[in-house]
């Protein structure tokens, strides 16, 4: 494995294969707690946070537990239990140690078990058989692409806030229109790599 | 403590609960889905090498360990060898791009199918239609074997052309002097 | 509450997509077709309706604790099921939904209806809701598939819809083309739907 293969991984994870404007996963944190970009930011470490600690536990997992045992059925369920503790871990972590970081992550905390991403990316991980150090850097460029995606995102948001709309476009339909067309933005990476 | 023993009690015998019963799902299923993608694999093979009445899957070092190349089958006709299928893939826009090519005689693509891909709906999934694949039809192992890429493809059917390419050269290296 | 208020609330009122906006990734990404969104919407439905009943069932005996972590294992314990059954007996539907179908373990509406309905309320009243939040669900998406799937590829479940001189209109089929639809769709559902409703 070169240096070249882990750059391809990156480059793609954060522009061309974008976590949330192609792939679709992580959408509800994205439009939910993107009103504000100083949030949005506060989520993108959170998620960036746990989605590398969470990639590095289950590929162990995957490698010593699940196929050496023969049960990667159980794949979905030791996962989603392993995000879960990872999240409910950190949490408390980071409420003894550091209360002002606490207060800055703390509220995603609890959101992100329920993000798509982090679950995606730990399957997507195992599917294109990635080995621990191309996992990580997938890892690192899902994270840095979500959190590129929600505070661009949450920038044009904050304009919108002001803006003259019908009122039936008030709220989610805007804000997916809008995500359209920074997904279709984003659509000009393709044949980067 | 009591609190925390009948808690984790209580998680434990859920979650052992929901592996039994996914055990059983399982055994249920791990049949039926390993003879449909063996089912798959043959009926492939039997339209890329039409003549032969006899597969065998060739599984030494020297073939599986090339770049590009997951599977090789060996066609036979009363006995002798008529023909290969190379399952190799490339790198797509969504993942991999699975294909199975078909060399006949001594080096003439009989044929190629996508076998998996998860190409982009509308655009790239183009190189699973039949007036893309059939260029590959005559093509020679030891010549060219790439053909014009699709537009608004051009990703998925490069994957295409690397993944035709490398069983070619495979043939050319190994298979040709079996 | 009664049962026909429960049902019609998730069809409509509290749809889980046009209003409430839940389990937005399925929606978007796998809704390229009619067909597969149907599938899509059948498979979530299953789950929730299997997680609903075990979840209202085991309501006494689950310590509030720890409930969130039973409610994520019997629901992840349905969709490896489900993943199962799709593998084995509809592999083409299994390889287009591809990802999505363990995903469907984060779906915030079945985390969401077995926390604030199922683990509150009797057997029949979590299945009545279960059918009419899934039934909302699986509507939502297969509007939001046909309305895709006849422009992006002119066809409608898999039927030809225009003759050969329809150029289709490849972005309905690719990822912003799912965020300009549902925008627009959901739009239209507060003009027409809920305005009316309220």
């Amino acid at each position: 494995m070169s240096a070249s293969s882990i750059f391809v991984i990156l480059v793609s994870a954060i522009f061309v294969n974008n976590f949330v404007l192609s792939r679709f996963l992580g959408i509800c944190p994205f439009l939910g707690v993107s009103r504000k970009v100083e949030t949005s930011f506060g989520m993108g470490m959170a998620v960036t946070f746990v989605m590398t600690m969470a990639s590095i536990i289950t590929f162990l997992a995957q490698r010593f537990i699940l196929e050496s045992l023969g049960i990667e059925y159980m794949q979905t369920i030791v996962f989603i239990l392993v995000i879960a503790s990872l999240v409910q871990l950190v949490e408390m972590v980071i409420q003894k140690t550091s209360p002002t970081l606490y207060q800055s992550l703390g509220v995603y905390l609890p959101l992100i078990t329920t993000n798509c991403a982090v679950l995606g990316l730990t399957i997507l991980n195992i599917q294109n058989q990635y080995n621990l150090i191309e996992t990580i850097f997938h890892a690192i460029g899902a994270a840095i692409g979500f959190t590129l995606a929600i505070v661009l995102f949450a920038a044009i948001r904050e304009r919108l806030e002001l803006a003259d709309l019908p009122l039936e476009f008030k709220g989610f339909p805007i804000a997916l229109i809008t995500a359209g067309l920074m997904s279709l933005a984003f659509m000009g990476f393709i044949g980067l790599v | 403590m009591r609190d925390i023993i009948k808690m984790s009690l209580i998680l434990l015998i859920i979650t052992s609960v929901s592996g039994m019963i996914l055990g059983f799902t399982n055994s249920m299923t791990e049949g039926i889905i390993l003879e449909r993608s063996l089912e798959e694999i043959a009926s492939s093979l039997e339209t890329l090498i039409t003549d032969a009445d006899e597969f065998e899957m060739l599984d030494d070092e020297e073939i599986i360990s090339r770049e590009r190349i997951k599977e090789v089958y060996a066609g036979y006709e009363n006995g002798s060898i008529v023909g290969f299928a190379v399952k190799s893939f490339g790198q797509g826009y969504g993942g991999e791009v699975e294909v199975m090519v078909g060399i006949i005689g001594d080096g003439t693509i009989s044929g190629v199918r996508v076998m998996s891909q998860s190409e982009t709906p509308g655009l790239g999934d183009k190189i699973t239609e039949e007036s893309f694949l059939e260029n590959y039809q005559g093509k020679i192992t030891s010549e060219d074997v790439a053909i014009d890429t699709i537009g608004g493809a051009t990703v998925s059917s490069k994957a295409v052309n690397d993944a035709v390419e490398a069983a070619a050269s495979l043939f050319e290296d190994i298979l040709k002097n079996r | 509450m009664k049962l026909t208020n429960i049902f019609s609330r998730g069809l409509v009122m509290d749809n889980p997509v046009f209003v409430q906006a839940l389990g937005m990734c399925p929606i978007l990404a796998v809704t390229n077709t009619a067909f597969n969104s149907l599938g899509m919407g059948m498979a979530t439905t299953s789950v929730l309706l299997g997680s609903n009943i075990v979840i209202s069932l085991l309501r006494k005996s689950i310590p509030a604790k720890i409930r969130i972590p039973c409610f994520i294992v019997v629901i992840a314990t349905f969709v490896t099921m489900v993943g199962m059954i799709l593998e084995a007996y509809f592999p083409d539907l299994n390889q287009s939904l591809g990802i999505f179908v363990p995903l469907i373990v984060v779906n915030c509406l079945i985390l969401g209806r077995a926390e604030s309905f199922a683990s509150k309320n009797s057997l029949v009243g979590s299945v009545t809701d279960a059918i009419g939040m899934g039934l909302g669900f699986t509507g939502a998406l297969v509007v939001l598939g046909m309305v895709r799937e006849t422009f992006g590829f002119g066809s409608l479940f898999d039927m030809q819809l225009f003759g050969e001189a329809f150029e289709p209109m490849a972005l309905m089929a690719m990822p912003p083309g799912a965020f300009l639809a549902l925008g627009i769709l959901m739009a239209a559902f507060n003009k027409i739907v809920y305005a009316k409703l309220k």
